[in-house]
């Protein structure tokens, strides 16, 4: 693009202002507040508009005149083209024309905006700012206005009508993934992970669903099951509905023939019985009472007959009473004490007699001790005499072994004497003592014998033995008379006693069998009577137990209604049969409740099961909408699969993409920049480095060889250097597309003459490939430029709008 | 003599429509085409109805279906024969086997040919599936009744079986005419069709209502009337909604109402009776909107059914690949993919390149 003309009816301190560019170069001179910025933004607001309303105000015409203005330019294709803006309602009031005057808005358009700059440069508004148009000291590239002029640069590169570009494409991608897909993150807003949550719950569901199904097929089955067992419960209960009606006609005839039985049977019972209606009232019982005294009268005659002969027995004879008196005259007279103290005085007398003759003895032998060895004792005397005389000799003689056995004699003799004199000492005291012994015995037999012989004199008897013969026959014959006198006792009694059962016989005898005939005759009519009566009760406690049989037969019912009953079930075709051997009618019986209870049971369970059943038929919901459910679910998670396959594809290739056009770019810009630089620096500087991202420009120091930071150069250096780099870059967006025109807003306001001077073919060489308007406060740069070829436009300074302009 | 049954088939009771939205009344629609058929054979005064197999689905029949079927069956009142088919074999567990199975309807439980006589001079034989697929019907069969031989069977004709399908306890019309068979009433491909050859006749009534997307042929049932040795078979219309694949070609299309206007003329004629499938295709111009669930929700409420596939191109390929830019090389990259042999990169390629395109032009995103 080259512009070519600008008109601007009223922008900013301009009114009514004509310019002209030059094709190569055209350089607008100035002093500062002449309006050289107010031109650049012209220029690009009648290019992409003024924008926001901010903007739009700060370039409204101090003199009240039309905010428009008109821009005309060419393309690289010869297409010339002229845009008309009112600034008023910017981009809503632009029309584009060609050469011919005709509207090509529509050309120019990007979908419903008119935008010449953005379809004829192919760059955003952004890019066309950043990389085109330098300002007033900004040659620079660094901090903010690198990230801008980069982010600017990624867009141009990047392509797409809108000013995001790449960038905002992968953006783009990545909040659709976000949004239809959901990132891993995302808790909530994870539309695939909620699908396939959705497709895991409903095939669960699902899953349940026919898990009902199959148990719906089990309970079915179970209530046929049920209701078949119940049809055939039925069925046997009938079969033995059947049976019982028969065992019951069987039951019936039976009792009725055993009822008219034992009515044949109690009708003959009660005419035998009528024959023994005599002892109707016969105390039967009292038969054996009647024997019992009987046999008691007869006991107590007897024993009073035996009674009476032994008192006969007992009876003393008339010698035997004369006897009795007899003695207790003589020795039974005598008390039994009276006799013991007889006795023992005897006794006395006689142990007296007894120690009388052994003291006596005793005195006697004693005696015979004294007088005794007289004669040994004086040989003894006279020997030791003697022999003690010798001693004394044979001691004057000095005979000693003599003297020892002389002196030893001596001694035994005299011994023997003392021990004989001793010995009839003592027995003349024994003497002494038996004699006193005897006589004191003698007194006391004296004296006994005395007091006995006075009792037996004054009872006239003999002898102490007699005596006791006498008291011992006295004794006896008075026990005898005792004796006869309790047998007496006894008859009396007994006879009493036999008076009393006979009495009480014929009391009771009268009763049962008269007071005719002997008492035997009357226990056997008594006996007979009772037999008759017991007979009698036989066949009335028959007639009972066949009464009982016969209730116990007929129980409540009545003998007719049975007959009826039996009648109507042969009516109804029951065949009277009788229960199996061994089956009893409670068994049978019970077997028709269990077969009833059963059937009930059989009947409950089938309908419950069907209440269950249609219970849970109502419950089981719709498989086919949840199948389908799960089904479409699956194809739209292949859907969003599909979406995220592509959108990371994309993204994929975008990135990949974008990272080798910035790399690809920042090569060819270190290219471009290089040679340029090594020129105006005279060689010094021959290598220039851009990062691709940050486009942080590097270059190699000669001195050391290696690259350094361009921040380590001098300023004017510096700003050569990024010079180079906005006129490399401007370069590299024209290729392929539009030219773009580069408006240098004064880049140089700090350069002196000599770095003017070598800036100025860097400037020439880059107007060669782009127009170049240069905006400068520096008068030698104006001059040095137009020396050159630039045309040169002054403008007024005067702070009224500008009018003018010289060419 | 005069004998008349109608014969039916393949109605999917409980089927799934996963093709298309619309599933529940699609399954109505299915079970009053089957009270139609009943009706249908009722106004005839049929003597018999028979059941191609696949009158439900098995996996998803419940006692709601049961009760659908065997109402109908009795209001017909007269005898229905049934052979069960791959859909709804007989088993233990199928709704044949239910003591309500009402006592005019007789299912062919067995995979082996069961004789009926229908008539004198008109025997049925049936042929049934069990849940183990049988083996082809037709090999070694052979009915020797005297008189008209009709044969019940769910399975494929052989030579009109599609190329990928496989095919189902398969025959041959040949096959039909060794058996001796004079007329075999099948079961089991959607679209209806009557063959003949060798004297012997095969017919398929088709499901009453269309199920899928390209079942060609009839779609209702069959009267076969039977008289003087012959069998008449006369196909009889039942679906009152249809199955309509519609191509909207929108090349040149600039803006979103030419979109819509071109969508509105594709759908002109189509009613709620219609379930339609629109493949959006063409190259509109760039920046053109093509919104598929604005078409849907639009124009899906005068139709039974509305799924849009949206396969429009808003953009030249050929020349942006050219461009010398990230996006161009994208556009290279991703077209170069999408021509390539690899399928489902190609395919994923293809939606690539047009939801990069639209992120570069700052287009909202949908899958």
């Amino acid at each position: 693009m080259k512009l070519t003309r600008l008109h601007l009816d009223g922008f900013g301190r301009f009114g009514n202002l004509e310019i002209a560019f030059d094709p190569a170069m055209t350089v607008v001179y100035g002093p500062n507040e002449a309006g050289k910025s107010t031109l650049a933004a012209a220029v690009v607001a009648l290019l992409y508009g003024v924008g926001r309303k901010e903007d739009r105000d700060a370039w409204r015409p101090w003199n009240g005149a039309r905010y428009s203005g008109r821009l005309a330019y060419e393309l690289a294709d010869g297409r010339g083209f002229e845009v008309e803006r009112n600034f008023e309602r910017d981009s809503k009031a632009v029309r584009v024309r060609d050469r011919n005057g005709n509207d090509v808005s529509a050309e120019a358009s990007l979908g419903k905006v008119v935008a010449p700059g953005a379809v004829h440069l192919g760059i955003p508004l952004d890019v066309f700012v950043n990389a085109t148009c330098v300002r007033q000291g900004f040659v620079a590239i660094d901090g903010a206005r690198a990230e801008a002029i980069g982010t600017s640069l990624a867009h141009a590169l990047d392509g797409g009508p809108r000013e995001d570009a790449a960038l905002g494409a992968l953006a783009t991608l990545d909040r659709a993934l976000a949004t239809h897909v959901g990132t891993k993150r995302a808790t909530v807003n994870a539309p695939l992970r909620r699908l396939e949550a959705q497709v895991r719950d409903e095939r669960a569901r699902a899953a349940t669903l026919r898990g009902q199904l199959r148990a719906l097929d089990d309970l079915r089955a179970a209530r046929e099951r049920t209701a078949v067992a119940a049809a055939k419960l039925g069925e046997r209960r009938s079969e033995h509905q059947r049976r019982t009606r028969n065992v019951r006609a069987y039951d019936l005839r039976e009792r009725i023939e055993r009822l008219r039985r034992m009515r044949g049977e109690i009708a003959a019972l009660t005419q035998d019985r009528a024959a023994y209606d005599d002892v109707a009232d016969f105390p039967t019982q009292r038969v054996a009472e009647l024997q019992t005294l009987f046999a008691r009268a007869q006991t107590c005659d007897a024993l009073a007959v035996e009674t009476e002969r032994a008192l006969l027995d007992a009876r003393l004879t008339p010698a035997q009473q004369s006897e009795l008196e007899e003695r207790l005259a003589d020795g039974g007279g005598l008390g039994d004490a009276a006799f013991a103290s007889l006795q023992a005085t005897a006794a006395q007398g006689e142990e007296a007699r007894d120690r009388a003759s052994f003291a006596t003895a005793q005195a006697m032998a004693a005696r015979r001790d004294v007088e005794g060895g007289a004669s040994l004792l004086g040989a003894a005397t006279a020997s030791a005499v003697l022999l003690a005389l010798a001693t004394i000799v044979l001691t004057l003689e000095r005979a000693w072994p003599a003297v020892l056995a002389a002196g030893l004699v001596v001694v035994a003799c005299a011994s023997f004497v003392v021990t004989r004199l001793r010995r009839r000492r003592g027995a003349a005291v024994r003497v002494r003592s038996a004699q006193a012994d005897c006589d004191a015995a003698a007194v006391i037999e004296t004296a006994c014998t005395l007091e006995v012989a006075r009792t037996l004199e004054r009872l006239h008897v003999p002898s102490l033995n007699e005596l006791a013969r006498r008291r011992l026959r006295a004794t006896e014959l008075q026990a005898r008379k005792q004796a006869a006198s309790d047998a007496q006792a006894r008859a009396r009694t007994a006879r009493a006693n036999a008076l009393a059962a006979a009495a009480a016989f014929d009391a009771l005898a009268t009763r049962l069998a008269g007071s005719a005939g002997t008492r035997d005759q009357r226990v056997a009519t008594a006996r007979e009577r009772g037999e008759r009566s017991v007979a009698r009760e036989g066949l009335a406690l028959q007639l009972q137990m066949l009464q009982v049989a016969r209730g116990d037969v007929l129980g409540d019912d009545d003998e007719i209604e049975l007959e009826r009953e039996l009648a109507a079930l042969v009516a109804e075709g029951a065949v009277p049969t009788r229960l199996d051997d061994g089956l009893s009618s409670r068994a049978f019986a019970a077997e028709g409740d269990d077969l009833e209870r059963r059937e009930r049971a059989a009947l409950r369970e089938t309908d419950r099961l069907g209440a269950t059943l249609a219970q849970a038929e109502r419950q089981i919901g719709d498989l086919a909408a949840l199948d389908e459910g799960v089904a479409l679910a699956e194809i739209e998670i292949a859907r969003l699969t599909a979406f995220e396959r592509a959108i990371l594809l994309a993204r994929e290739r975008i990135e990949e993409r974008t990272r080798e056009a910035h790399e690809r770019f920042a090569r060819r810009l270190e290219d471009y920049a290089a040679a340029t630089f090594e020129r105006i620096t005279n060689g010094r500087y021959a290598e220039v480095r851009v990062d691709p991202t940050t486009l942080r420009v590097r270059v190699r120091a000669p001195e050391t060889g290696t690259i350094c930071e361009i921040e380590r150069l001098s300023a004017g250096t510096r700003e050569q250097a990024y010079l180079l780099v906005r006129l490399a870059m401007a370069r590299m967006f024209a290729e392929g597309a539009e030219r773009l025109p580069l408006l240098l807003d004064d880049p140089f306001a700090f350069w002196d003459a000599d770095r003017i001077g070598r800036g100025l073919p860097v400037l020439q060489a880059a107007a060669a490939d782009s127009q170049l308007v240069v905006f400068t406060a520096s008068a030698g740069l104006a001059e040095a430029a137009a020396q050159q070829g630039a045309r040169r436009i002054d403008l007024d300074p005067a702070p009224e709008p500008a009018r003018l302009l010289r060419p | 003599m005069r004998y008349t049954l109608v014969h039916c088939a393949d109605i999917h009771l409980e089927t799934t429509f996963a093709e298309l939205r619309g599933g529940a009344r699609r399954r109505a629609a299915l079970a009053d085409a089957f009270v139609r058929a009943i009706d249908l054979a009722l106004e005839l005064g049929a003597d018999a109805l028979t059941i191609g197999g696949d009158l439900y689905e098995a996996q998803r029949a419940g006692p709601q279906t049961a009760r659908f079927i065997y109402e109908q069956c009795g209001r017909f009142g007269r005898p229905v024969f049934v052979a069960p088919g791959n859909h709804d074999p007989f088993g233990p567990t199928s709704l044949y086997a239910r003591a309500d199975v009402p006592a005019n309807v007789r299912v062919f439980n067995e995979s082996a040919w069961s004789p009926v006589p229908l008539a004198e001079g008109i025997t049925l034989y049936g042929f049934g599936h069990a849940p183990a697929e049988p083996d082809p019907p037709f090999v070694g069969a052979h009915f020797e009744r005297v008189g008209i031989r009709l044969a019940l069977v769910h399975g494929s004709d052989a030579e009109r079986c599609p190329p990928n399908k496989r095919a189902t306890a398969p025959f041959t019309l040949a096959e039909i005419a060794r058996s001796g068979a004079t007329l075999a009433l099948a079961g089991h491909y959607h679209g209806g069709y009557v063959a003949r050859a060798d004297g012997a006749t095969l017919a398929y009534p088709g499901s009453p209502e269309p199920i899928k997307f390209g079942e060609s042929g009839t779609h209702g049932a069959l009267v076969v009337r039977i008289e003087a040795d012959a069998a008449r078979v006369e196909a009889v219309e039942l679906a009152r909604t249809r199955l309509v694949d519609r191509t909207c070609d929108l090349s040149g299309a600039s803006n979103e109402p030419a979109v819509l206007s071109s969508v509105e003329a594709a759908l002109a004629g189509l009613g709620t009776d219609d379930f339609v499938r629109l493949r959006l295709g063409g190259q509109v111009a760039e920046g053109t909107r093509v919104d598929a669930t604005l078409i849907a929700e639009r124009y899906g409420s005068a139709l039974g059914a509305l799924d849009v596939l949206d396969r429009t191109r808003a953009y030249d390929y050929a020349r942006l690949a050219h461009e010398p830019t990230v996006r161009g090389r994208v556009v290279a990259d991703l077209l170069a993919l999408s021509n390539g042999e690899d399928a489902p990169l190609a395919a994923d390629a293809e939606r690539a390149l047009h939801y990069a395109l639209d992120a570069f032009d700052g287009s909202d995103l949908a899958p």
